[in-house]
């Protein structure tokens, strides 16, 4: 199998279960460890004695420990296990507690898909069900439209008034602001309002911030209100901007599909007022488009299980309908994940990364970052002790900063293939294939 | 940007800069827009500006001077061993980590360049392992660690071990004006190679420096010291810093011959005086061989009665700790100074007789004690030798329960030859029922490594005999041999010592750490063995 230590770490939720799975990757503290084409498992003797599995199809663990963290340390030992050594995990007569749960997961996966594809299919609608839906569809409408209202002569408040006066401001004067617009369902303006209400003395140029955050309200408030004038996708991506989201199966219904064997480049957990966030970045080596596999869950709740970084999959996308399209589902999937041999098909000059973006930006302003994968790239260190990455022509752009030493020791400053995330200021290392292998850096922003 | 913002601050109440937004790269659109209010062109410039400027964006030009790594010169080590340093780099076993890279370093194969950091870490953390880190970077860690300030200390132990390394030109000039440790450093340097050189340096500043500094130059006469040295030493025995005169003090009893020794000598040999055996008389000669044991002269003993001003400066602290006389004590500290040596020849008899004849005296332990300091000064192979001798004699130790361990039984173990201390060892630790019998445990560090099988053998019956005591103490030293006996244990006994242990005590607590103890020896071992099997050298 070609798993490798690098791809399961970055599974790891942080780095403490990181740091206490390797611990437990040791196969003479296990008992009973083995394989058949489908899974591995074993069972570890820690409070009490767990039953660890794990598929091999998309490597989701199943642990009966209490632990809420997903994977938990006991699967991630597994995982390290089965990655150093894959003959301490012989080929064994599967336990009924494997199949049962191998069986569970099929029959949700099955279920899953009959629900996409009824919803694909598109179950007639009755007259009476579009009639009702059109109905709630323009109840909303007036509410948004409401809401935008209250933010326009907020908005134009504050600026006649002065920038230097919300400074002082408590934080309820954001706070109610921004419930007033979740109360008229335009959420996404209302998190955009919450994120403005740390902006007043934060750093330096915060004026200037505050007053870019606020201009791009404005700039998605004056195009909403002249959404019939737009191009149609560009109306979902507006849409989508103040709040309006689209159920999985509509998504299904309407969005693009895509076949492709997609690599998954790129994996990262933010947080965000309580709602976590994992990001999935894929590439498709064949069609070269990008795309981001986005769930959220709330408080200490699990994600979903998703393919690790470092692996490929032969798989349907479906596309958010968007001018520029890039978040996507996971659809049906054909064959197992296997890790990918190369990362080619990426940007061979940090010119041509943002060139990309503008071209991007210009079907969707509002676009908050690119995933890129750049060729042939050298990851160097400034004089001034920052990171940066460097194209062949010395062209260079600064990464954010992180600890990037275990990629430096393996790429030597050899020139090399990086994956990043570009937010229109700074670079973000997202992972790098050294050496016929692929390296995620571990991020999370929790 | 800057005067939107401006204008952003002060609000559009206070100004009138309508003209401002035409121009403004994208103003003249927004100016066009109808129907908008002042405040709200200028949020709808400022935003518009902002995506403007970012799907625009110009690469920067930041110059940077990097060199890619030069290639390696070794191979890297097997999968199997990197595996066992990622798990040792994130412990605390730097003796084990040690020993894997020194194996490293004569197979001579490196690290792989993913544990490169972890291992640079460890080093960063451990100073104990960065001399054997060094060979095992190759060119890869060497490089790597040039880029990052906190493993600068690569550069300097790669310097301190280069022993050809040469003075540098410009040292007089770091030498004025360097860091306090650039100076000490080049002042070690230039001691090594030129020690009139650098006492002349340091004669020249001595009176500007501080104290601390004092005594951290005044420790570099500890390389290359000599006769030569005497009449500085002897003055900064006036100095204001006790510590400093304290280490004066131990550098002017190694030198032989030094002004203080015979000024030290002159003191002692009024305090000491020595009776050979009486050989003649038939009763004592009967009485001997009846005993079976050597004759053993008489020491007469005057302890101090008045030091004038200069013994008192001589010894640097005439003010005596709690419990010991003020006489005994100004005995004890001038025979630390005088090289024993001085008293075989003065007297005409061996180390072993004068110390039989100090151990039935009134003042025998305050003579035991300043000898002992004296050998551990002059470095005193004979004397360190015959005081073990004596205190290893099943007698002493008798007599002698709350002095298992003292500063003065410790300091002189590294001067004994090991074949010396694994005899001692292997005396008394059958014996080892008894706390008192314990004083081996001074010793064996000192036994070098691996320990010869009939050795190791007789260490683990022993130990497995002591797991078994039936004891109500809270806490055994033995345990604490474990941690030696993990690294020095031969490989053929590898397999006896993982056989299972039998653990017995009547304290539930000193069973848990006797058990606990033995768990770690065993994993360590396991580990030990790995390295071992796995790193042919």
């Amino acid at each position: 199998m070609e798993l490798t230590a690098d791809q399961v770490m970055a599974l790891a939720p942080d780095s403490s279960s990181a740091a206490a799975g390797k611990k437990l990757a040791k196969p003479k503290d296990w008992q009973g460890l083995g394989r058949d084409s489908a899974a591995i498992w074993g069972e570890f003797q820690g409070s009490a004695r767990y039953q660890v599995r794990a598929a091999l199809s998309d490597l989701t663990v199943k642990c009966s420990c209490p632990s809420r963290k997903f994977p938990c340390k006991h699967g991630i030992g597994l995982l390290l296990i089965a990655a150093t050594d894959f003959s301490a995990v012989p080929e064994a007569t599967t336990p009924d507690w494997v199949t049962d749960w191998l069986q569970r997961r099929e029959a949700t996966a099955e279920r899953r898909e009959a629900k996409a594809h009824a919803s694909v299919e598109g179950t007639a609608v009755t007259p009476d069900q579009a009639k009702r839906a059109a109905a709630t569809t323009k109840r909303r409408l007036k509410r948004v439209e409401v809401g935008i209202e209250g933010i326009d002569l907020w908005l134009d408040d504050i600026v006649r008034g002065g920038l230097a006066q919300v400074s002082t401001q408590a934080n309820s004067f954001w706070e109610n602001q921004a419930a007033r617009l979740t109360d008229a369902q335009a959420p996404g303006l209302a998190n955009r309002v919450r994120q403005m209400a740390d902006i007043p003395n934060a750093s330096d140029n915060w004026p200037e911030q505050l007053l870019v955050e606020m201009g791009e309200v404005s700039l998605l408030t004056h195009a909403f209100r002249r959404i019939d004038e737009l191009d149609p996708l560009l109306q979902e991506d507006l849409r989508s901007a103040i709040g309006w989201t689209l159920t999985q199966e509509e998504v299904m219904a309407r969005g693009e599909k895509v076949r492709d064997q997609w690599r998954v480049i790129g994996r990262k957990l933010t947080l965000e007022d309580r709602l976590r966030a994992e990001w999935t970045w894929l590439h498709g080596a064949t069609t070269g488009r990008y795309a981001l596999l986005l769930q959220f869950a709330h408080g200490a709740a699990a994600f979903a299980p998703t393919l690790p970084p470092g692996r490929m999959i032969d798989a349907d996308l479906v596309f958010w309908p968007s001018a520029y399209p890039q978040r996507a589902l996971l659809g049906q999937q054909y064959g197992e994940a296997r890790a990918f041999p190369e990362l080619a098909g990426g940007d061979h000059s940090l010119a041509a990364m943002l060139d990309r973006n503008t071209e991007a930006m210009s079907r969707l302003p509002w676009l908050a970052q690119i995933p890129a994968i750049l060729n042939d790239m050298s990851l160097i260190i400034a004089d001034d002790r920052s990171w940066l990455i460097r194209d062949s022509t010395g062209a260079t752009l600064r990464i954010r900063n992180g600890d990037h030493w275990q990629i430096m020791a393996l790429a030597g400053g050899y020139p090399g293939d990086y994956v990043v995330e570009w937010d229109n200021q700074q670079l973000t290392l997202v992972g790098a294939f050294v050496h016929k292998k692929f390296y995620p850096v571990s991020r999370s922003d929790e | 940007m800057d005067r939107l913002v401006e204008l952003a601050l002060k609000g559009t109440n206070r100004t009138d800069e309508q003209g401002l937004l035409n121009e403004q790269p994208v103003g003249a659109l927004v100016t066009q827009t109808p129907a908008t209010t002042p405040a709200k062109q200028l949020l709808l410039a400022a935003g518009g500006y902002a995506i403007y400027r970012q799907a625009g964006q110009q690469l920067p030009s930041i110059a940077s001077s990097f060199t890619t790594a030069p290639e390696d010169e070794m191979p890297p080590c097997s999968p199997n061993i990197a595996r066992l340093l990622d798990e040792l780099f994130s412990g605390d076993k730097g003796a084990l980590v040690i020993l894997a890279l020194s194996r490293l370093a004569r197979a001579g194969q490196r690290l792989p360049h993913h544990l490169l950091p972890q291992a640079l870490e460890y080093g960063t953390q451990y100073h104990a392992v960065r001399e054997g880190l060094l060979p095992t970077l190759d060119q890869r860690g060497r490089w790597l660690a040039r880029m990052n300030h906190s493993w600068r200390w690569i550069e300097e132990t790669a310097a301190a071990l280069d022993t050809t390394s040469e003075i540098p030109v410009n040292a007089e000039e770091q030498w004025q004006a360097g860091q306090p440790y650039e100076r000490v450093y080049i002042l070690r340097q230039v001691r090594t190679a030129d020690p009139d050189k650098a006492r002349a340096w340091v004669e020249a500043t001595w009176k500007t420096e501080k104290a601390d500094f004092r005594l951290q130059m005044l420790k570099t006469f500890a390389s290359q010291l000599s006769i030569e040295d005497d009449p500085f030493l002897d003055a900064t025995l006036d100095d204001r810093s006790q510590a400093v005169r304290q280490e004066a003090i131990t550098l002017l009893s190694r030198i032989p011959n030094s002004a203080l020794q015979q000024r030290m000598q002159e003191r002692a040999n009024q305090l000491l005086h020595y009776l050979p055996p009486q050989q003649t008389g038939l009763l004592q000669k009967l009485a001997r061989t009846a005993t079976k044991q050597a004759p053993i002269g008489t020491l007469q003993v005057t302890l101090p009665e008045n030091l004038d001003r200069q013994w008192k400066r001589d010894l640097v602290d005439s003010k005596p700790p709690k419990g010991i006389g003020e006489r005994a004590w100004w005995l004890e500290r001038t025979l630390a100074c005088v090289a024993p040596s001085h008293w075989s020849t003065q007297f005409a008899a061996t180390p072993a007789e004068l110390i039989a004849a100090a151990s039935g005296h009134e003042w025998g332990s305050t003579l035991l004690k300043g000898w002992a300091q004296a050998a551990t000064i002059a470095a005193d192979i004979q004397w360190a030798s015959a005081l073990w001798q004596f205190w290893s004699k099943p007698e002493y130790i008798k007599e002698n329960h709350e002095n298992v361990y003292s500063s003065e039984k410790s300091a002189l173990v590294s001067l004994l030859p090991p074949a010396e201390c694994e005899a001692i060892v292997s005396r008394l630790i059958g014996n080892s029922l008894k706390e008192e019998y314990l004083v081996w445990m001074n010793l064996i560090d000192q036994i070098p490594t691996p320990w010869n099988e009939q050795f190791g053998q007789q260490y683990l019956e022993a130990t497995r005999k002591r797991a078994t005591i039936r004891t109500k103490e809270y806490f055994d030293p033995w345990i604490d041999t474990l941690e030696r006996a993990v690294y020095a244990l031969p490989p053929t006994l590898f397999a006896e010592a993982r056989k299972p242990w039998e653990v017995k005590n009547k304290s539930v607590w000193l069973t848990n750490k006797w058990e606990d103890a033995i768990k770690e020896f065993i994993s360590t071992l396991e580990k030990r063995q790995q390295i071992m099997e796995e790193i042919p050298v």
